[in-house]
């Protein structure tokens, strides 16, 4: 299979097309804030869950006991994790591991927790796992991350029989870091946002041999784009960018923050001190770094677009400010408002009207 | 002059003095309903709590012009309202249109990080003002007890976790640390346990009101007279006048029990309020008295005192106080601990109806609620969905709502 279309293949298909031939444990990741190389170095294959595939185009499986406890203004990834849980697409999976301070992860994880201790869902299936690493800092902090690793340590210890190998996780961070420079010379990539997220189902060192395998793309022209906003996982902002020029700073949480966040200094304490202090997330503390991270990501950029899903409580607090600060650098924002899961033709179609109407 | 009535005068008087400490010049602090409230009583630094201010504005009917006006700045119409119409009314400038004229520049900050609007929402008030902000980790809870209200008293440490207890004590150090510099007083810690001792007096009192009223033959005081007796006393906990209050309104149900009153004589139904108050249309609570003999028996706020705050100190009130605060809003919120708990109350309560208030755009408050419904519907309550904001009255109508418990109370008539 060619290099391009295993990478998209990767990206379309998501955690269902994720095996591993080695016979290694899956280990399901919902949400940002563990690093891969923990799980790898744990005897684990890490697999991306938040994400539902792109099979699922409208809903996916709609499994009543879900229906019946999901509130219709739930998270959509949360809400599609549930009803995917429910139907037994995890089944195959050792563990799913929770980062609590991912947007829907937390509820995610007490939805499923409760379901299963309801009955509403059986037992079996992957165990569920609760990763509280605090985006903060301080030696409390610090502290409890540790007893955080500590925990997953053990229920990785109980899925694969092995703790968390220093010298495995030397050499799966070797990987990530032969990831990011893959990463970094795609940059300009029209297919960027697939090729780099397609690595969330695939093993860094195979990601990064499929990267380095295709040719390098032409130097970025036009209009130098900020995104910000809430979770997408698809590529919808960078296809209205690349109608006005190429994506300069991708600010959103799929965007260009992974895998760079979780490939940090060598050593298990270093890395989750990294993964812990990093400025660009909503639940950062002190709150203060998410703004200037915020705003160092966008200086140089011509053009801000900024999107929420319909279950924002955090970013959106922030746009008013962030519309003051553009104002100031002279740069165009554009609030594209709520944008749905799944984006339609129609949905495209005013935001292309929003962008044309601000830079006309 | 009703007990409530004291409370509500007492909270006039008191706010009199809080206002006037603030405008001329003092230290406050601004802060959120579920932070270490105790750490600023104890020091005596004046504090105004976000929720309480919230609902102030919203009772005064000024919630729907700050929120058209956050919207037109650029806010999004989904953002959570009830912890933030404090910070937009501040946003908007003119304190002329709040209480007191709005409030000055806080000395501090603190919210705890139960939910993701917080940080932010408080990030933009030190932005503001330039107050430093203590943001309190809210780690989640891997593995939480349903059974959580029967262990928080005296094992809490079991509940809630050694490691997070720790974290969270810590920070509440760091906190003492920053009212002392802002105070110049030091943090007695002898007087400390003092004070917690009395805090915990007065929750227990609290708890001997609630078994008054779940195991009277009818309700001797509804909800809305429940609230001022319970809630003021509550943001005065460990104070003398607290004390005194809740002894008084706990001999004022007694007395009414003895006396065989009933706030609804016509009593048929009895019904639980799920969710904070509908601060902007109180008199909604007595709405169904007349027309079917249904009146509100429960709100979270007086059972709560005692399952929610007594916490035995075990020789380290900061500690205790750690674990008072440290799931305090996820155990009203978050399954397995809300349902569990609405479902015991429910059956103390002997009660026939639940009204649950599903706040769309409040995600915190509003997910969990279908986990809570099938939990009471499974024990025997019927259950109905108030779909509407606390303090965001622009999306409710008074008229559609009525007519919808009309409808399934009358459902239950005919069934009966």
């Amino acid at each position: 299979m060619r290099a391009l279309e295993e990478l998209l293949q990767a990206f379309e298909r998501r955690a269902d097309g994720r095996n591993d031939a080695s016979g290694a444990p899956l280990v399901g990741i919902f949400g940002d804030g563990l690093p891969e190389a923990l799980i790898h170095a744990a005897g684990a294959t890490p697999v991306e869950v938040k994400a539902p595939p792109l099979a699922d185009a409208t809903t996916g499986p709609q499994r009543p006991e879900v229906t019946e406890i999901a509130e219709p203004f739930l998270d959509d990834f949360a809400a599609r994790f549930l009803h995917r849980l429910a139907d037994g697409a995890f089944d195959h999976m050792a563990m799913v591991v929770f980062a609590r301070d991912d947007v829907a992860a937390l509820t995610a994880y007490q939805y499923a927790t409760e379901m299963r201790r309801l009955g509403m869902l059986p037992a079996t299936g992957p165990r569920l796992h609760l990763w509280s690493l605090l985006h903060s800092e301080g030696a409390a902090a610090e502290r409890f991350n540790r007893t955080e690793l500590d925990r997953l340590e053990s229920a990785l210890q109980q899925v694969t029989g092995q703790g968390i190998d220093t010298d495995a996780l030397a050499r799966a961070q070797q990987q990530e870091a032969r990831r990011l420079a893959a990463l970094a010379r795609l940059a300009s990539h029209p297919q960027a946002f697939a090729l780099r997220n397609a690595g969330r189902w695939l093993e860094a060192g195979h990601h990064a041999n499929l990267l380095d395998s295709l040719p390098a793309p032409e130097p970025a022209t036009g209009r130098r784009i900020g995104l910000v906003g809430t979770a997408c996982d698809l590529p919808v902002l960078h296809q209205l960018a690349q109608e006005l020029g190429h994506v300069a700073a991708d600010l959103t949480p799929y965007g260009d923050i992974w895998p760079g966040n979780h490939a940090g200094p060598e050593g298990v304490g270093a890395l989750i001190d990294s993964v812990a202090t990093h400025p660009l997330h909503l639940r950062a503390n002190p709150a203060s770094k998410f703004d200037t991270a915020l705003a160092d990501g966008l200086e140089g950029c011509d053009l801000v677009l900024a999107a929420v899903d319909r279950n924002d409580d955090g970013f959106g607090w922030d746009l008013p400010a962030l519309s003051a600060l553009c104002k100031a650098r002279g740069t165009p924002l554009v609030m594209l408002g709520f944008r749905p899961f799944r984006p339609d033709a129609a949905w495209l179609e005013a935001a292309r009207n929003k962008i044309a109407e601000v830079l006309s | 002059m009703t007990r409530a009535a004291e409370a509500a005068a007492y909270q006039k008087d008191w706010l009199k003095g809080l206002r006037q400490q603030i405008t001329s010049g003092a230290s406050f602090a601004f802060v959120n309903a579920d932070t270490p409230h105790e750490i600023f009583h104890f020091m005596d630094m004046p504090m105004v709590t976000n929720q309480w201010w919230s609902a102030v504005i919203a009772a005064k009917q000024q919630a729907p012009y700050f929120f058209d006006w956050m919207e037109d700045e650029g806010f999004h119409g989904h953002l959570p309202k009830y912890s933030s119409l404090p910070l937009v009314a501040q946003l908007e400038g003119d304190p002329s249109r709040q209480p007191w004229g709005g409030l000055p520049a806080p000395a501090l900050l603190c919210a705890r990080q139960s939910s993701d609007e917080h940080g932010r929402i408080f990030r933009r008030w030190s932005e503001l003002t330039g107050a430093p902000l203590h943001l309190l980790s809210a780690p989640g809870v891997a593995d939480p007890a349903p059974n959580w209200w029967e262990m928080a008293r005296e094992n809490w440490e079991e509940l809630y976790g050694t490691d997070r207890l720790d974290l969270l004590q810590a920070e509440i150090e760091e906190l003492i640390t920053a009212v002392e510099d802002l105070t110049g007083r030091s943090f007695d810690r002898e007087g400390f346990a003092v004070y917690m001792d009395k805090i915990d007096r007065m929750e227990k009192m609290l708890g001997e009101v609630s078994d008054l009223i779940a195991s009277a033959p009818k309700v001797p005081m509804g909800i809305a007279e429940q609230m001022p007796n319970v809630m003021i006393p509550q943001w005065h906990r460990g104070s003398d006048w607290a004390l005194s209050h809740v002894k008084g309104f706990r001999d004022e149900v007694a007395e009414r029990i003895e006396a065989g009153h009933a706030e609804c004589p016509n009593e048929k139904i009895r019904m639980m309020w799920i969710g904070a108050g509908l601060w902007f249309d109180t008199s909604f609570y007595r709405a169904f008295e007349e027309t079917h003999g249904a009146t509100f028996a429960w709100s979270m706020y007086l059972p709560f005192a005692s399952d929610g705050y007594i916490r035995a100190d075990h020789g380290d009130p900061v500690r205790a106080l750690a674990a008072r605060v440290s799931a305090m809003n996820e155990q009203l919120h978050q399954p397995p601990w809300v349902n569990e708990w609405l479902v015991a109350q429910a059956r103390k309560y002997r009660i026939d109806v639940a009204l649950m208030l599903i706040p769309e755009h409040d995600r915190f408050s509003g997910y969990g609620s279908l986990f809570a419904k099938r939990a009471l519907e499974q024990a025997g309550v019927k259950v109905i969905e108030i779909w509407s904001d606390m303090v965001d009255p622009r999306a409710w109508d008074r008229e559609a709502a009525v007519a919808q418990v009309t409808a399934a109370l009358d459902e239950m008539e005919v069934t009966a």
